[in-house]
């Protein structure tokens, strides 16, 4: 009896010291933004750590009077959420079949996207391009929406085929007996059930399409379609280093994506636990 | 069985390609329409005919790092405002910021589809490539010839660097905007730490490094190791033959770097970086270099006229540990050696697809830029010498106030001699990255100076495949 | 795959061809309109030389050649060997156990699982400084914390061998919330009687890990292995950041040469760079797939 209440003991102890050691490295990156865009720069390069002596939002006064914040935030929110919802839809058809179902192909066809996640940027970059400039969508923000949704592909196919692959086949056939077609077994039966998966890669996708720069840079030129990450580049520039303002950026830039993030993951969490599939 | 079954991926393959076609088609028409930023899609066509049917105001968009948070966005962006301003009617420029990272990357894609901007920075600057510049663009006969420009502006031309214009002739063309104004890179010291026995100027290496005793020089070993690089320059021009050296291979590049010049050289870097080096040298990025100085932690830094700002009251915020940018002295190498490059391709070049009226529209630009009032201004607010243009007294008189470019462009005499920096005569690859990335091993003794002269070799020889 | 195997249900499938193909059609649109041109290119190029504008020249295999004798090459296969299994058994491993952890919905798992998350959402510039800052060697907190035990102790982590190797290790493996959440979404799609069951059979808590969970995440568990050595094959700026692949080439990777190549406008020799990073890709796939029996359903 004693031995088990060590044991469970040492269990607990195990158990909140990984989650604080998972919480701590986790939180401690963007602690250490904010905490230096209220501090000045001779202090971030020399004394790290500190904490900031007082505080100015100076840097913050300077981003917001010298750039169009807001514009770039609805670009930004706009571009990455049409694309992630895009994305999710057609990702989860293909995971679908590829997870349920036996057809010719299947393999090749995983193999495929597996191997995109391993096609250099910059082999992508000209054919992307050259695509985006035929269809008259340069510096169009709905252009950079298109090539974010090809983005996820590897990723997302990662995540929702073993998602859909925990859904008992035993529920579809039940279902396929009682009547219902394809598209019902997918639809109403499969995406419940595979609603944490599709949660995961659809946050992925979204702070992924979120934080993008590379393409967002060559696709766009005007101040009217720049995203939040392309303004943050402008920040990062060696010789004119100014660490505060970087920072402050920064802050502007990833706390809207944190906080669409906890509200989007709270609200899937509410309707998985609705739903109440797990027996 | 398997053959069917290959015919059959096959057969849904074509299909897809049919469709992807189509549905990418259709998507794209349905957004150009309905979306708000359609109008400024496809700019240049649009702009050109725009400009031809209302013929009076030409539009002229230039894509430019020389923005956002640029160093070089101070003087630049006020410059179009003045050009907008006096060609008001008649010309617009309209500037499309580009972080300097993807300006050369968006050239690139834009040279790719034949859809340059009329105007564009010129190699050696915002990243753009010098071998790509002369594989694709001047291959291809992209850039526009600027001789008649030259001659219609003759102000200009006369003003233009005799070697820089040189340099721009290829084939007979004048394919680049050729320098006005050469900046000279020196190094700044803090007085309040060092005070050298006589103008560093007019002191041998040897001498100067003797006297260092314990000051400390701000050195970097990332990025591209720019404030390193820059004394390694000022010590191979030192050395015998050294100037040469670096001053003929600017436009075939240096592959070789197993040469007595260059090892003796490196060898007294080595010393430097062992016995003279700011504690925070190796890892240090750009920043990490001038907070080492700002903060009294190193006496000396090698770097350009821009750096002058920083020692200004307003950009106190920068100073840590009692430093006061009062206190700090400029001058050029020791050996009165400077740092400058004139066979270099100038600032910008018009792109040869452009419309008449977008190159004329560029031209005017071009000469804008030139003119002397400008120039008088582009040296006053960053520094460097014309040395075609004759001074006014009163440009004189305010060259002086600003206390530090004043002393930089005295501490050059008729004797100093110029070369050409690191960047100039390193392949790409080798300047960018495996300079700085060898050099933790020099320092920690893991390789003696022969070595890293075969290992840089080694890596500009790989470069060369 | 033969077709005599095949049972009821699987007839009905063929039924379905028509909605199966029809539902990967969208995703295949996508992999052909983005995907198919680049993997092409850089397959036929990694046999030419190129400059990424003009005609590329065949030149048959000497990329390769010259790819296998140089030294960055070699070392970035020994170091994407050492990172492959560092990634499938301590970065895979991390992740499970923080998954297991919050299964047991302890106090504050809502919150663990949300904030895991935020590291993916800082930019790569500002991860550069973190890093260099925490691995200096005079303000680091690293340093500073092992002076406390030993305080002669002095490393410049990112470029002294061999610690390089060991601080890039550091930058990434840790950060595995991906391999978490697929994990974490198996679990939770465990039926709770199976549980239940167990339990009135008088399993241990270690018992339930062994014989219930572990075997019924074992997609999860390959998927995820699977991912977190590919990304070990594509990362790049975790270390052109920080090390830029040195000292020397002590932290080199496929990617880093392929992009520094490109600096040095070699297209066709970063695209052979590329081949391999694709050939290195399928082979973990094929290898993880059968390692793991991934294609059975656990159910």
């Amino acid at each position: 009896m004693k031995l088990k209440n060590i044991r469970k003991n040492l269990s607990k102890v195990f158990t909140y010291t990984l989650l604080a050691f998972t919480v701590i490295i986790s939180i401690f990156p963007i602690i250490w933004v904010i905490m230096s865009a209220f501090k000045d720069n001779a202090m971030i390069l020399s004394d790290p750590f500190a904490l900031p002596k007082q505080i100015s939002f100076e840097p913050f006064v300077y981003i917001f009077s010298k750039y169009d914040f807001g514009r770039y935030f609805i670009n930004s929110f706009l571009i990455s959420v049409s694309s992630t919802l895009v994305a999710l839809i057609f990702f989860a058809m293909g995971s679908y079949v590829l997870a349920k179902y036996e057809f010719p192909g299947k393999n090749l066809v995983f193999i495929l996207y597996t191997v995109t996640l391993l096609v250099p940027a910059q082999s992508k970059a000209q054919p992307i391009f050259s695509l985006i400039m035929k269809l008259g969508l340069y510096d169009n923000i709905w252009g950079v929406a298109l090539v974010y949704v090809s983005m996820g592909l590897a990723i997302s196919t990662f995540i929702l085929k073993p998602a859909f692959m925990a859904v008992p086949k035993s529920l579809d056939e039940a279902a396929v007996i009682e009547g219902a077609n394809f598209f019902t077994v997918f639809w109403e039966i499969n995406l419940p059930l595979a609603k944490g998966g599709l949660a995961t890669a659809g946050i992925l996708m979204f702070l992924g399409n979120w934080n993008e720069y590379f393409y967002a840079s060559i696709l766009t030129s005007s101040d009217t379609t720049r995203t939040l990450p392309l303004a943050l580049q402008f920040f990062t520039e060696a010789f004119s280093y100014n660490y505060p303002r970087l920072f402050a950026a920064l802050t502007v830039v990833i706390l809207p994506g944190i906080i669409l993030y906890i509200l989007a993951q709270e609200q899937v969490q509410a309707s998985v636990a609705s739903s109440g599939i797990k027996g | 069985m398997k053959l069917k079954k290959l015919l059959k991926s096959g057969l849904a393959l074509g299909l897809c390609f049919g469709l992807a076609a189509c549905s990418s088609g259709s998507k794209g028409a349905g957004t150009d329409a309905g979306s708000e930023q359609a109008k400024t899609e496809n700019a240049e066509s649009s702009q050109e005919k725009k400009a031809e049917t209302d013929g009076k105001e030409i539009e002229l968009k230039i894509p430019t790092y020389l923005a956002g948070e640029n160093v070089g966005a101070v003087f630049f962006l006020p410059q179009v405002e003045r050009f907008n301003e006096k060609y008001a009617g008649k010309y617009k420029v309209v500037v499309e910021e580009v972080v300097q990272d993807s300006y050369a990357e968006k050239i690139k894609q834009l040279a790719g589809q034949n859809k340059l901007p009329t105007l564009v920075h010129s190699p050696g600057s915002g990243g753009i490539d010098t071998q790509w510049f002369k594989q694709v663009i001047l291959d291809n006969d992209m850039a526009y010839d600027l001789t008649e420009f030259g001659k219609e502006n003759p102000d200009v031309a006369a003003s233009w660097i005799e070697g820089s214009k040189d340099f721009c002739t290829v084939d007979g063309k004048l394919i680049c905007n050729p320098l006005i104004v050469l900046r000279p890179i020196g190094l700044y010291y803090n007085e309040s730490l060092y005070k050298p026995e006589k103008d560093i100027r007019d002191m041998s290496m040897d001498e100067f490094m003797s006297g260092l005793g314990e000051n400390k020089l701000a050195f970097m070993t990332s990025e591209n190791a720019w404030t390193s690089s820059l004394m390694l320059a000022a010590l191979i021009a030192n050395e015998d033959g050294g100037v040469d050296l670096l001053n003929n291979n600017t436009s075939e590049k240096l592959w070789d770097y197993n040469t007595p010049v260059i090892v003796n050289a490196v060898g007294k870097l080595q010393k430097l970086l062992q016995n003279n080096a700011s504690s925070n040298t190796v890892g240090a990025a750009y920043a990490d270099a001038a907070n080492a100085f700002m903060s009294n932690n190193a006496a000396l830094i090698c770097n350009g006229s821009w750096m002058a700002s920083e020692f200004n009251e307003d950009a106190k915020d920068k100073w840590s540990n009692g430093f006061d940018g009062k206190d700090v002295k400029t001058t050029i190498y020791p050996g009165n050696i400077a740092l400058a490059n004139p066979k270099a391709y100038g600032d910008f070049w018009i792109s040869n697809a452009a419309s008449d009226e977008q190159k004329e529209a560029a031209k005017a630009f071009l000469a804008f830029r030139s003119s002397k009032e400008e120039i008088e201004a582009f040296i006053l607010a960053e520094g460097g010498n014309a040395p075609n243009i004759k001074h006014s007294d009163d440009f004189l008189n305010k060259l002086k106030e600003n206390d530090i470019l004043y002393q930089l462009d005295q501490s050059m005499n008729e004797n100093t001699k110029f070369v050409a920096t690191l960047g100039d005569i390193f392949p790409a690859s080798v300047a960018d990255t495996e300079f700085g990335k060898l050099l933790p091993k020099l320092i920690d003794n893991s390789l003696t100076p022969e070595q890293f002269c075969a290992e840089l070799t080694k890596k500009a020889q790989e470069a060369k495949q | 795959m033969s077709s005599n195997r095949k049972t009821a249900a699987s007839r009905l499938e063929r039924k379905n061809y028509k909605w199966i193909y029809l539902f990967l059609l969208p995703s295949f649109i996508v992999f052909v309109t983005f995907y198919i041109q680049p993997i092409f290119t850089v397959f036929y190029t990694s046999f030419t030389k190129w400059d990424g504008f003009n005609k590329p020249k065949f030149i048959g295999l000497t990329n390769y050649i010259n790819m296998f004798g140089n030294t960055a090459f070699r070392y970035s296969l020994k170091n994407l060997l050492l990172w492959s299994f560092i990634a499938a058994v301590f970065h895979v491993g991390f992740g499970v156990l923080v998954a297991f952890a919050i299964f047991k919905k302890p106090f504050g798992w809502k919150f663990t699982r949300a904030v895991f998350m935020i590291p993916n959402v800082i930019s790569a510039a500002a991860w550069a400084m973190i890093y260099r800052f925490m691995f200096h060697d005079d303000m680091g907190m690293i340093n500073n914390i092992i002076r406390k035990f030993n305080p002669d102790f002095h490393v410049q982590w990112f470029y002294q061998s061999p610690f390089a190797f060991i601080a890039v290790t550091l930058t990434w493996l840790f950060y595995a919330v991906i391999v978490t959440l697929i994990v974490l979404n198996d679990l939770f799609a465990i039926p709770g009687d199976l549980f239940e069951a167990a339990r009135v059979d008088g399993a241990s808590d270690f018992q339930l890990i062994k014989y219930i969970q572990l075997p019924l995440c074992k997609n999860a568990i390959g998927t995820s292995i699977i991912a977190s050595i590919t990304a070990r094959v594509a990362m790049y700026e975790q270390i052109a950041l920080t090390t830029a692949g040195g000292p020397g080439d002590d932290t080199m990777n496929l990617p880093v040469i392929l992009v520094k190549s490109i600096m040095d406008l070699k297209y066709g020799y970063a695209n052979a760079n590329g081949v391999i990073m694709f050939i290195l890709g399928l082979f973990i796939l094929w290898l993880v797939n059968r390692l793991f029996k991934m294609d059975e359903s656990v159910y």
